[in-house]
């Protein structure tokens, strides 16, 4: 019973956040957590990837034909989010859209604050 | 709009039943795939099968979701050593009014290469997109833009900038193309190349040293107002609907009414599509609520054999509205849009404006508002598909077309500035002009939009040899190395 209301109540605190002083060892945690969300396939990321805000948007890469047009042109299948939020002292990774949450090792974060 | 997550599109098409004959067909495969799919979380649904029956899946797939099924020719699947060499006979062989291939996006790719994904925006290279004047010998390439903080910005190598050569090797008339494509386009991050460039207005040609990195893009830029005698123009540069595009067009117009803009310039040269919601969120803004109400933004319409259900997964067909909110790519969902309520729009096109920037036009169109066009010829592609996996290779074959409320979308051959057939814009044919910034009131594309506003006239044809350098034309614009073909030519 402790445990689920400690549980509860770290998830009640999460709130969205922003990674500070990004370093290898940061980013290498953040593309292994985003390479866990997919199944091992490797996903191209921003040296600065969530320091300015707290989304992380994913989606598949702007493939071109031939002559430089890209192949889909109209895309209606909505982008891949994830969400990172402080959680309990430490910075997780949530992936909207299957609620999976994937802690970052070696990362310092920030709460996100209003307006930002 | 339903929405199908990236991540799920595949699996939910590739199990979809009901009563399409194909969908029973796929996954028969000559050489199945086994494994999880790293992007659908399930396994496969490969299973063994021949190559006749990958045949047969892709005549009945096209028969039944082609937009033109009835005038795919006949083929002996026998005569086709692969699957992908039939399938690029399974289109139509119809011409436009101006003589171009009706179909000319019928395409296959590597499911496996189609199905990488990025963080958005972000590509491997210098963050500079090079306007390729000419590809074969004398070539001529120059950059059109870069993306700030990029390895190009910090090099200042910005539009207009031509590259005399690649890793020593003669641009103009070199003869190792490879190497030119090699460094001009890099595969991956971290190649380190050697360019001599000239800069606008110089002779003397300078070195520069980039290293290749993973850029993000930035999809609208350049966000500013231009006084005039007759109130502000705001201006925006819109490269892409990538997801961060939505953010970028919301933040662009809250600045500019914000300035208290009475005109807008919408620069979407070089702006290939993306997102259909992303232009429908933009062009709510720029019509505002009284201009769009009661309208719809683009209606899809699939062959004559569905003109009730998607033919792909099922669902009601419905329209794409004016979205009057967020819907959510890189804002929260629901965050009511700004207006700017104008009953007139200035677009800046190119040959590379294509399907939903040109969806922008055509629903602004729609919503009566008057869109007085700049530039040159879009590309003309009122349609779209949804891509299918089957046995590895993803197809993507033509199966809806877009109109705008008044029910148009046969823009084939591209909107063409000025020209009066029906669906067509008022407007200036105007050549790209790389000798000035874009944004840049003398920029030959922006200057017309202004000098049209204050007088309803386009330039004469000799202004366009104030271009300095020859720097203008149009040239084909390549942003990222996805490229199945070599860019630079013998």
């Amino acid at each position: 019973m402790i445990a689920i209301l400690s549980a509860a109540l770290v998830m009640a605190s999460a709130v969205p956040a922003r990674i500070v002083n990004p370093t290898p060892e940061s980013r290498a945690s953040l593309a292994a957590a985003v390479q866990a969300a997919f199944n091992g396939a490797k996903v191209p990321l921003a040296d600065d990837a969530l320091t300015a805000e707290s989304t992380l948007v994913i989606e598949r890469a702007a493939h071109r034909d031939a002559r430089g047009l890209r192949i889909q042109g109209r895309e209606l299948s909505p982008p891949e989010r994830f969400q990172l939020v402080k959680s309990g002292g430490a910075c997780v990774l949530v992936h909207e859209r299957t609620g999976r949450r994937f802690p970052l090792d070696h990362t310092d974060c920030v709460e996100v604050a209003a307006g930002e | 709009m339903r929405w199908i997550p990236v991540a799920v599109l595949f699996s939910i098409l590739t199990s979809c039943s009901g009563d399409n004959s194909w969908s029973g067909l796929g996954a028969k495969c000559a050489n199945p795939r086994s494994g999880v799919d790293p992007i659908t979380d399930k396994g496969y649904p490969d299973a063994k099968g021949t190559l006749d029956d990958e045949k047969k899946f892709l005549k009945a797939f096209i028969d039944d979701t082609y937009l033109w099924y009835s005038e795919v020719p006949a083929a002996d699947p026998s005569q086709y050593a692969t699957a992908t060499d039939y399938f690029n006979v399974l289109k139509t062989t119809q011409k436009t009014a101006s003589g171009s291939d009706k179909d000319r996006f019928h395409f296959w790719q590597d499911t496996a290469e189609w199905e990488q994904l990025s963080q958005t925006g972000v590509q491997a290279g210098y963050g500079v997109t090079w306007a390729l004047l000419a590809t074969r010998p004398p070539r001529k390439a120059v950059a059109a833009y870069n993306e700030p903080g990029s390895p190009a910005a910090n090099q200042n190598v910005t539009r207009g900038v031509e590259v005399i050569t690649v890793d020593g090797e003669d641009v103009v008339n070199g003869t190792n193309v490879d190497k030119l494509n090699a460094g001009l386009f890099p595969a991956g991050i971290n190649e380190t190349h050697i360019f001599q460039v000239l800069d606008v207005g110089l002779t003397t040609p300078r070195n520069v040293t980039m290293t290749s990195a993973n850029v993000t893009g930035t999809p609208v830029q350049n966000v500013h107002t231009i006084d005039t005698a007759t109130g502000k123009v705001g201006y925006m540069l819109f490269n892409d609907h990538l997801a961060t595009a939505e953010k970028g067009v919301v933040n662009a117009v809250t600045a500019l009414k914000a300035a208290g803009i009475a005109d807008l310039v919408v620069d979407i040269r070089y702006n290939g599509g993306g997102y259909l919601d992303i232009a429908s969120e933009l062009a709510y803004m720029i019509a505002g609520a009284q201009n769009t109400n009661g309208k719809i933004f683009e209606q899809t319409i699939f062959n004559d054999k569905h003109p009730s259900n998607n033919p792909v997964n099922g669902s009601l067909i419905s329209p794409t509205p004016f979205h009057t909110s967020t819907v959510g790519l890189s804002l929260s969902r629901g965050l009511a849009l700004p207006t700017l309520n104008l009953a007139k729009a200035y677009v800046l096109t190119g040959s590379g404006t294509c399907s939903a920037s040109e969806s922008l036009l055509n629903g602004l169109a729609g919503a009566n508002v008057q869109v007085i066009q700049v530039g040159s010829t879009t590309c003309g592609k009122p349609y779209g598909f949804y891509p299918e996996d089957n046995c590895g290779t993803t197809y993507f074959s033509i199966q809806f077309k877009g109109v705008n409320a008044k029910g148009f979308g046969d823009y084939s051959d591209g909107f063409v500035p000025g020209a009066t057939t029906t669906g067509s814009f008022a407007g200036c044919k105007v050549a790209d002009d790389f000798s000035h910034a874009l944004g840049d009131v003398n920029e030959a594309r922006l200057a017309a939009a202004l000098a049209y506003r204050q007088s309803a006239t386009c330039p004469t044809p000799t202004s366009s040899a104030l271009l300095s350098g020859g720097l203008s034309g149009e040239g084909r614009v390549f942003k990222s190395i996805f490229q199945t073909n070599r860019i630079l030519r013998r």
